[in-house]
């Protein structure tokens, strides 16, 4: 049955394929293209604050849209259904055009979308959002509160948990138009983008943003809600990744083994009181996040028996697993402090409720 | 060796990947924009939702069964890596079973990733008995060694010694005793201290040391050996020329995917050291 879903699944999508292809359509892609994201996983995305030219002249120029960097330039045409940027070639199933949005790659692959532009004064945007004659505003759309200050710092408030995450704040120029870049963390201005819109409205007490929205592209609008107050706080409210584009299955740390692990062995036997009980054998997965500063995030159990399938164990166990990977393994163990956000993994044997083996 | 290449090819992605990182934006993106032409399916290695997808995809429309169970292994090995251990071994025992010869593969998985000494013996005698005369490699080790280790894991070390000595003597027939993996000897050396024959275990661990010269887990074992023969000044040696070679040499017996189950550790090798101080 999973097959014959799969297949017809295949088949829809293969259908589709051809309408979204290139067929010697070059006058389809001329024009300015603004990066929307790139693609890291199904459910991952990390905003692209990019432009790409494709010229009438056959000259192709792709940059950063806060230009810190000088932009690349050749030549780029249509060979029937190819896609060729300089040398190098894109089969037609690399590149799909949909209505304005341009796609390329399979495996992470870039969304653009068509550029168009919108006059607004970059500095009247940036006086609106970080409130005329305050030292700050808070601004908010359906589901998130923005608090930003003048001097950019900015927290991004979730209002449905109150959970918040702190950034940067900028507003950039490009050919007129005024972009909105959030990035960095609460411990670095630098860093890469949390999110990367463009206005295309700034009327009072609303400001509407083009950009991407999860998979897709959509329009966030932000409505005025106060003056930031000197009590309000832009801290993060708990553990904060340094990075704004982190992909776990690419950032693990396989910490190594030797003496890291028998130490570790050796906490998690000192610490942790044994149940004793013979139902409780099997493996417990055990990963957390070590953010840039060093800082630990929440410790993550995948329960096993002893046959690898999934099971409960005796929440007394896994709570003490869990309090003594946070608060009495030393980062240290674990490399030393990296400019990145990594994730740190590894497996204890339980025998009888009691912690056997680490690997 | 397929699984050597693979977890070689996973290396090199992460390490391209954070090769990358150091680069300013426009490189990445120039970057990005070349390697999607050449990258245009997952990394075997890779755990993402997408690999998950797309081998799924493959596993259900390859007709050829030996290559439904290469997909099988590839999308087992990506789950291993993050701890999806129900999902890693659904695949690998149905890999099994489209394909035998990949109990091998699978046992080996069983003995180092997971030290599941039991399993991993099941596996390992199942892909032995389809060749029974031949000690048949799995990636870098042969299955008899293999076989060897999964006895130690139990603490059966009069079988893992049979195991061990049957592949080191077929090697040493074959290629001569000079090109049987030192890991073997060593192996086979500390079951014999475990048997408390020290004196057939010295001769391992010297042997090893000849096949090669800068292993600190060697030199480690040695001193063991020459302490259960009361040779306490020999032994100090052996630990002083074990430590030596842990802090000088690339520590590959403390490997970064998988430990090497003789390994030495500073930890073990000082308190010997005290021990005899």
């Amino acid at each position: 049955m999973l097959k014959i879903i799969f297949l017809v699944i295949e088949v829809i999508a293969l259908s589709l394929v051809p309408s979204f292809a290139l067929y010697g359509q070059s006058k389809s892609l001329s024009g300015r293209w603004i990066g929307v994201h790139t693609e890291w996983d199904t459910n991952s995305f990390c905003p692209l604050a990019a432009y790409m030219d494709f010229n009438p002249d056959s000259t192709w120029q792709l940059g950063l849209v806060d230009e810190s960097e000088a932009s690349r330039t050749g030549h780029w045409g249509m060979e029937g259904r190819v896609l060729r940027l300089d040398t190098t070639h894109y089969a037609p199933e690399l590149v799909s055009l949909q209505g304005d949005l341009l796609r390329i790659g399979r495996v992470q692959p870039m969304l653009f979308r068509r550029y168009k532009a919108v006059a607004i004064p970059r500095e009247i945007v940036w006086q609106r959002l970080a409130g005329q004659r305050s030292a700050g505003a808070v601004w908010q759309s359906d589901s998130v509160q923005y608090l930003i200050a003048a001097d950019g710092r900015m927290g991004i408030r979730n209002r449905k948990t109150g959970v918040q995450t702190v950034h940067y704040a900028e507003v950039l120029a490009m050919d007129k138009s005024a972009f909105l870049v959030i990035r960095g963390c609460a411990h670095s201005r630098e860093g890469n983008i949390r999110a990367f819109w463009q206005v295309i409205s700034n009327e009072v007490g609303v400001i509407k943003l083009l950009g991407g929205l999860g998979s897709n592209v959509g329009i966030e609008t932000l409505r005025w809600v106060r003056s930031l107050a000197s009590n309000d706080v832009l801290q993060p409210t708990g553990f904060q990744l340094c990075t704004n584009c982190f992909e776990r299955t690419r950032q693990s740390t396989f910490f190594g083994f030797g003496d890291s692990m028998a130490k570790v062995l050796d906490i998690f036997k000192l610490h942790c009181k044994s149940a004793g009980t013979p139902a409780q054998s099997g493996l417990i997965f055990v990963s957390f996040i070590i953010n840039c500063v060093g800082e630990k995030g929440p410790v993550a159990l995948k329960e096993l028996d002893e046959n690898y399938r999934n099971r409960p164990f005796d929440p007394q166990i896994t709570a003490q697993i869990k309090r003594i990977s946070r608060e009495q393994l030393p980062g240290s163990l674990f490399g030393k402090p990296e400019s990145y956000d990594r994730v740190v993994s590894f497996t204890l044997r339980l025998t009888d409720g009691r912690i056997t083996d680490l690997f | 060796m397929q699984s050597f290449i693979r977890i070689t090819l996973f290396l090199a992605f992460f390490l391209s990947f954070f090769k990358n990182q150091a680069q300013n934006p426009t490189d990445w993106l120039f970057w990005q924009f070349s390697n999607m032409v050449k990258y245009q399916q997952p990394s075997s290695g890779e755990s993402s939702q997408r690999n998950y997808r797309d081998y799924g995809f493959q596993i259900v429309m390859t007709k050829d069964s030996s290559k439904r169970s290469d997909v099988l292994t590839y999308r087992a090995l990506g789950e291993l890596k993050y701890g999806n251990y129900d999902r890693a071994f659904a695949d690998y025992e149905a890999a099994v079973k489209l394909n035998p010869k990949l109990a091998g593969e699978v046992g080996w998985r069983y003995l180092f990733l997971l030290r599941d000494y039991a399993r991993a013996l099941t596996y390992l005698q199942a892909f032995d008995e389809l060749t029974p005369n031949f000690d048949d490699p799995i990636d870098d080790y042969s299955v008899n060694y293999l076989k060897g280790r999964a006895y130690a894991g139990l603490g059966d070390h009069e079988n893992a010694l049979k195991a061990y000595s049957l592949t080191i003597s077929q090697r040493a027939a074959r290629l001569g005793i000079e090109w049987v993996d030192y890991r073997y000897l060593v192996a086979r050396g500390v079951s014999y201290l475990v048997q408390k024959q020290a004196v057939e275990g010295l001769a391992d661990f010297d042997m090893a040391l000849k096949n090669y010269p800068k292993s600190s887990m060697a030199y480690y074992h040695r001193g063991r050996a020459l302490e259960q023969l009361g040779r306490f000044e020999e032994a100090k040696t052996a630990y002083r020329d074990a430590r030596f070679f842990l802090l000088t040499t690339n520590a590959f017996e403390r490997d970064y995917y998988y430990e090497q189950p003789d390994a030495a550790y500073d930890e073990d090798i000082d308190e010997a050291i005290q021990r005899l101080r």
